[in-house]
């Protein structure tokens, strides 16, 4: 059997490994911008890398690319079985600024329908059966179209339902934005590109064309007894087009919300590709969810999917860079 | 420490991917693993919200031949545990899967998983399944038929299940329609008064079986069966305030319906055009509806006639011997369509324009008119009770008196006699 565990990488070699690949050269330009703008401590940054360094040095993670999956990993508290067991694992997730928490406002969290057709309380599912609600997943479903056309028209007390406690939304980390940006960001969208719209807005690049997707909106009793912070790196992991210096001033002075990446933006090369505000909850218990309720909308289908894989990543971590060459990066970070 | 297990997921027989994918689930659920339960393919876990979207992740990656095999695989394991309790999350993750890579395979195996005593979500689950993978094969009308019938089968899923069978099956739409029947009734009575869900129904099946399944006999077998059931389907497509049907002229502010229904059925059927009658009386005073209906030619016709604002429609469709003019609401471009259609229908020169509200003359009344061959003009009443003198034999007493007080009745029964006399 191969001897593992022998070698822990030092910060140096992790910064150096991290900048050989796209995902790692994202991870490591939001790392800097967190500690540059004072939205993560620096030595809780540099304790994070240094955990990377550690798992870097088993087979399982020794790669790259496999250092980001090592911060997932950390994140998720779930090691590879060929790794000993590690003492003193830190929970690394809502370490951004956690004020207020948790959420004073009405707040959004998209996901495919699928997802929010498991959440929903067995007696609120049936009577939305009854109502008509076949949870389409795609477009090629027979109702698919006639279902979210008729959804869209009903009121929010048919819209509403209650969590099922048994169940959970999110993995590691749930990610939410305010109700309130996200109706702007699509108030002036035609019904049939509100999907596409909102995945653009909120940056998830995951979603490809042919998702159907949900917006489910929790009122802030819902989420009375849930912790949210500004999203760092180490809540973001593997996430490609997350962004922790928003570009325009105005949401550079929000200290608690951060900014998605406005996919729609950064194709069309703007200046500023800010999108909506956003934090991040560990990922949702149901069954601390007060009386679970939220209203929820099916947003349709995405119609076409953005450039991703390492090409597109590579643009992206570019970005991050504002300007600096990603030896600057590298030498900035080793100076942590 | 131990080493992981390998697996090549392209080239791997169903077998070992039934194998590596129960594995996999159970390290995940059970052991608690996290991603490295699916071993070597962990990268795709955790990118995508939930477990079955991690799985569509992997899925994707794959050659076609080898999700030909992924998909085989999901049914054998789904054959093998659908009925253990003890892997109803596994059961889940696959059913929720299968549904979104549209997998067929696993139709084949969802009501076996539905005899699962007592477990409501994955009952509702399943029933999603089935329904959001309908097609016209036969797996998928077996499937849904067997949900159909299950004991564990509650109104709650009658017009979802219907909607499904009519669109898996749609030349038996009318049996599905009765059989679904009584938890369709149910169902309406569960609904909270302001539910539009039935009218939703209707409207999906119209989508469903297309108009052009919409023959005089399955129609006239529909209204024979109002009294015994699917009244509510009756009521949404042509006889609610914002029916989905109605009947139509080029001015788009009236619409027809007319149905030749045969001799044999016309007992049955006189009774159930008695009530409709009633309910055309009764939406008279908002100007809806109105209901005629003809004899002649050994064929009885009956025509629905039913006024209101149309602001949009759908093409209409010519059955091959009966249904004249179906227009749907929400299609623009009304009057192109159906100018198109009248022009190339076989009943073009006689169904047609009827004098109502102030519309300009047209054929029938031309016909009409005709009848004054020495040039004066008769008021309204006078030509009401000429017109249907002339036609009494056609007309039954009943609706002579509904036609002479009121103008969309007789509107219609001319429109009716019209067609009887033109068409025979």
């Amino acid at each position: 059997m191969e001897a593992y565990g022998a070698v822990t990488l030092n910060s140096s070699q992790v910064v150096d490994s991290l900048l050989q690949c796209a995902a790692g050269q994202i991870v490591a330009c939001n790392v800097l911008a967190g500690v540059e703008h004072r939205l993560l401590g620096r030595a809780w940054a540099k304790e994070v890398l240094a955990w990377i360094g550690r798992l870097g040095s088993y087979a399982d993670y020794a790669s790259p690319e496999k250092l980001v999956v090592a911060l997932q990993d950390l994140q998720a508290g779930l090691l590879s079985p060929t790794v000993p067991p590690q003492d003193g694992l830190p929970d690394i997730r809502l370490r951004g600024d956690a004020t207020p928490s948790p959420f004073q406002v009405e707040v959004s969290c998209v996901v495919p329908t699928h997802v929010l057709q498991d959440i929903v309380l067995l007696e609120d599912k049936l009577r939305l059966r009854r109502e008509g609600l076949a949870w389409p997943s795609s477009p090629a479903e027979f109702m698919a179209n006639s279902t979210i056309n008729e959804w869209r028209d009903k009121p929010a007390s048919v819209r509403t339902a209650r969590f099922e406690p048994s169940k959970s939304l999110g993995r590691a980390v749930a990610w939410f934005t305010r109700r309130d940006d996200l109706m702007r960001a699509t108030a002036a969208v035609r019904d049939a590109d509100r999907a596409q719209r909102t995945r653009d807005v909120l940056g998830l690049v995951h979603h490809k064309a042919d998702t159907m997707l949900a917006a489910l909106h929790f009122p802030p009793a819902t989420l009375s007894g849930v912790a949210s912070a500004r999203p760092t790196f180490a809540d973001a992991t593997s996430h490609r087009r997350f962004k922790t210096w928003p570009d325009g001033s105005g949401a550079r002075r929000r200290r608690h919300w951060g900014t998605t990446a406005d996919l729609e933006a950064l194709d069309a090369g703007d200046t500023s590709i800010d999108g909506c505000r956003e934090r991040v909850t560990k990922g949702i218990d149901g069954a601390t969810l007060g009386d679970g309720r939220f209203e929820f909308e099916l947003l349709g289908s995405v119609q076409s999917s953005v450039g991703t894989g390492e090409a597109a990543d590579t643009a992206f971590a570019t970005r991050l860079t504002e300007g600096r060459t990603m030896a600057q990066i590298a030498q900035e970070l080793k100076a942590l | 420490m131990s080493t992981l297990p390998t697996f090549d997921a392209n080239n791997a027989d169903t077998h070992r991917v039934a194998e590596w994918l129960e594995t996999a689930l159970d390290g995940y659920i059970k052991d608690d693993m996290g991603r490295w339960a699916f071993h070597p393919l962990e990268q795709y876990i955790g990118t995508r919200d939930d477990l079955a979207g991690d799985l569509c992740a992997i899925y994707d990656s794959l050659a076609a031949t080898a999700q030909a095999r992924w998909r085989s695989a999901i049914r054998d394991v789904l054959t093998i545990h659908g009925r253990d309790i003890s892997k109803r999350e596994t059961i889940r993750v696959l059913i929720s899967f299968a549904v979104l890579i549209r997998s067929a395979e696993v139709l084949e195996v969802l009501p076996g998983i539905l005899s699962m005593p007592e477990d409501s979500e994955l009952l509702d689950l399943a029933v999603g399944a089935a329904t959001a993978l309908a097609s016209q094969t036969k797996a998928s009308r077996r499937c849904l038929e067997q949900i159909r019938t299950l004991p564990s089968f509650t109104p709650d899923y009658a017009g979802l299940v219907l909607v499904a069978l009519c669109h898996a099956d749609p030349d038996n739409w009318l049996r599905h329609v009765k059989d679904l029947a009584l938890p369709m009734r149910r169902l309406a009575e569960l609904l909270p008064p302001e539910s539009t869900a039935m009218r939703f129904y209707a409207s999906n099946i119209l989508d469903a079986i297309s108009l052009s399944r919409l023959t005089g006999s399955s129609l006239s077998r529909l209204f024979a069966g109002v009294a015994d059931g699917p009244r509510w389907l009756l009521h949404e497509w042509f006889l609610g305030d914002n029916s989905l049907l109605r009947c139509d002229r080029l001015t788009a502010t009236s619409t027809r319906l007319a149905l030749r229904v045969d001799d044999t059925v016309s007992t049955e059927l006189e009774g159930s055009l008695d009530t409709a009658v009633l309910e055309a009386e009764e939406a008279r005073s908002r100007q809806k509806t109105a209901i005629a209906w003809a004899r002649g030619s050994g064929k009885i016709w009956a025509a629905l006639y039913m006024h209101g604002t149309l602001s949009e429609l759908t093409p209409i469709e010519l059955s091959q011997e009966a249904i004249v003019a179906f227009v749907r609401r929400h299609v623009s471009n009304f009057g192109e369509q159906n100018t198109s259609h009248w022009q190339s229908a076989k009943f073009g020169g006689l169904l047609f324009s009827l004098p109502m509200d102030g519309t300009p003359y047209t054929a029938l009344n031309d016909d009409l008119l005709a009848l004054w061959d020495d040039g004066s003009v008769p008021n309204e009443l006078t030509k009401r009770l000429r017109y249907l003198h002339r036609y009494r034999s056609d007309i039954p007493p009943r609706l002579q008196r509904v036609a002479i007080n009121d103008h969309h009745a007789f509107s219609a029964t001319a429109s009716a006699i019209a067609l009887t006399h033109g068409v025979s």
